[in-house]
């Protein structure tokens, strides 16, 4: 690959194979598809503690949680995402009345996330929670060899750049597609979501008693199927049947004991969603 | 619109009651019932500039230093925003990285510090002219540089780090440095929105290889899309985005090896190519 020394107002440029194709060219794709991708943590399980479903629910619901996390952090190495909940949707609602646009909204998003990891961190600190940030993710296996919990807020930092729905201003990227994302660019071998239902219902269980359990399902068959309501962000649908890595996602009732370790176990205690 | 705490609703559960608290913000109509015609914008008045990092930057100073001239004078009649990309470091940093297996999200790790380099020789030459690198989390002191005549400058890839989203295919990210730079204008609430490159516009293909490419001197994004060309001179997220920005409505890409056609295009001339909404 050599530098290429443009005289005058030529360019000075590197021979590489993007040299002459842009990189919305059919030809960069296919660049892409040669060589296999990286796993970076193979080992690796991201957990998403849920904001409204656990979080808000303070101690009765986050201390099980937590003591199973600790149980199992020597035998898996596990990463803890966590959601937003009741004082995200304040802060929507409040800049939504004041006629604020998307990026606002998605900044904002940020916020309660990183509460709720700082206060899990608190928690977890004596017996090895560390709070990270993306800057942190270099240090993972330094983290793990450790013996430490890493602690990420689940919102992914697009902020400002969100970009805008076709209607309505409540940002695509929240949580639950903080915590996929993370869980597939580091090659992780299982994404659990911990939330406070047995997994996806055809409508929202809390609401609507004729709702009925869905233990098992392919994310383009349930994009189809236009549930009035979903356990998890529908953006997750589309990035699972894109993955190079991982390929499901389990969402469990963290209120049940057990359910987490046997999940981290390979078990399938609640939903599978699949791709 | 008051709002309460509310202990539980008999669920265990502490509340503050808002017409969000259903389930999940997924709920069908939900997101619609958000919509409205009149979202606030946060310097209206800003114009952003992007400048091209392979069109420009890396043809040195014989494009570079007549575009420092160019923005300058522009700073005297316009309050801009200056994004500078890329160019070939970026490229050749994807290839090595493709070829290592890194995911999308590692590479889209990368693509800031080749914009970083661009940015700080640029911010070198125009320091006497007030230029200043704006970072991201220093977002909300933009409108304290405007006030007092600076010339901000930011670079352009999105902050999307190991979060960028899947591609539909390949591993690329698909959200490069003219999406950014577009979401950086849509944050900004700037209606105008003008991408230096170093050709004329949009082309029917990329016209350095296709001696047949016809010039295209407006477009509307759905036709855009529909057309499926070849080659675009932004990045085909660009595009869709632009289908759904409520503040950004057209951008114009311009030829920087005539920056005459700069204040031309701040004063809203169209000198390029311009490519509107269309839903």
């Amino acid at each position: 690959m050599a530098i290429i020394h443009g005289e005058g107002i030529d360019r000075t440029d590197i021979d590489t194979a993007f040299q002459h194709i842009s990189f919305t060219h059919a030809d960069a794709e296919a660049l892409a598809a040669k060589t296999p991708v990286l796993r970076i943590l193979p080992q690796l399980n991201v957990i998403k503690v849920g904001g409204q479903s656990i979080m808000d629910r303070g101690r009765a619901a986050v201390q099980p949680v937590l003591t199973e996390i600790i149980a199992n952090k020597d035998e898996h190495q596990i990463l803890v995402g966590v959601g937003g909940g009741t004082r995200a949707r304040h802060a929507y609602s409040v800049a939504l009345d004041l006629g604020l646009p998307t990026s606002v909204l998605a900044k904002l998003g940020m916020g309660v996330p990183m509460q709720n990891a700082r206060m899990l961190q608190l928690i977890l600190a004596k017996d090895g929670g560390v709070l990270i940030d993306h800057d942190d993710f270099g240090k993972l296996p330094l983290y793990y060899r450790l013996g430490c919990v890493p602690i990420l807020p689940g919102m992914p930092p697009f902020e400002h750049w969100e970009k805008p729905a076709k209607t309505g201003r409540i940002p695509t990227h929240r949580t639950d597609a903080g915590v996929y994302l993370t869980a597939e660019v580091l090659g992780a071998r299982s994404c659990i979501f911990v939330k406070d239902e047995k997994g996806l219902f055809t409508a929202n269980p809390k609401v609507d008693r004729k709702a009925t359990f869905i233990d098992r399902i392919h994310a383009g068959e349930l994009e189809e199927r236009q549930l009035p309501d979903l356990i998890i962000e529908p953006i997750v649908l589309t990035y699972l049947q894109r993955a190079q890595a991982v390929k499901e996602i389990q969402i469990i009732d963290g209120r049940v004991p057990g359910n987490l370790t046997r999940a981290l176990n390979g078990e399938h205690v609640g939903t599978i969603i699949y791709a | 619109m008051s709002q309460d705490l509310v202990v539980g609703h008999g669920d265990g559960r502490v509340h503050l009651d808002n017409r969000l608290m259903g389930e999940s913000l997924i709920k069908i109509g939900l997101q619609e019932s958000t919509q409205i015609d009149n979202e606030v914008a946060l310097v209206p008045h800003c114009k952003v500039i992007g400048v091209g990092g392979r069109s420009i930057m890396d043809r040195g100073r014989a494009a570079v230093l007549p575009m420092v001239d160019a923005l300058v004078e522009a700073r005297k009649n316009h309050d801009i925003l200056v994004g500078i990309s890329g160019g070939a470091r970026l490229r050749h940093v994807y290839h090595v990285a493709l070829d290592l297996g890194i995911p999308t999200g590692g590479l889209a790790q990368l693509a800031g510090a080749s914009e970083e380099q661009n940015l700080a020789m640029i911010q070198h030459l125009m320091g006497r002219y007030n230029a200043v690198h704006l970072k991201r989390d220093h977002f909300t002191e933009l409108p304290l540089h405007l006030k007092n005549g600076m010339i901000p400058l930011v670079i352009c890839v999105p902050p999307y780090h190991y979060w960028e989203p899947l591609p539909s295919s390949g591993r690329l990210p698909e959200n490069g440095s003219d999406l950014g730079l577009m979401m950086t204008a849509e944050a900004v609430g700037a209606s105008t929105m003008i991408f230096i490159k170093d050709v004329d516009g949009l082309y029917s293909d990329d016209p350095a290889t296709n001696p047949d490419a016809t010039f295209i001197p407006r477009i509307g994004t759905k036709t855009l899309m529909e057309r499926n060309l070849p080659s675009l001179v932004v990045d085909r997220t660009v595009i869709e985005t632009l289908q759904n920005t409520r503040f950004v409505k057209q951008i114009q890409i311009i030829n920087g090896l005539h920056p005459e056609r700069l204040a031309q295009a701040l004063n809203g001339e169209h000198v390029g190519t311009i490519i509107e909404q269309e839903r």
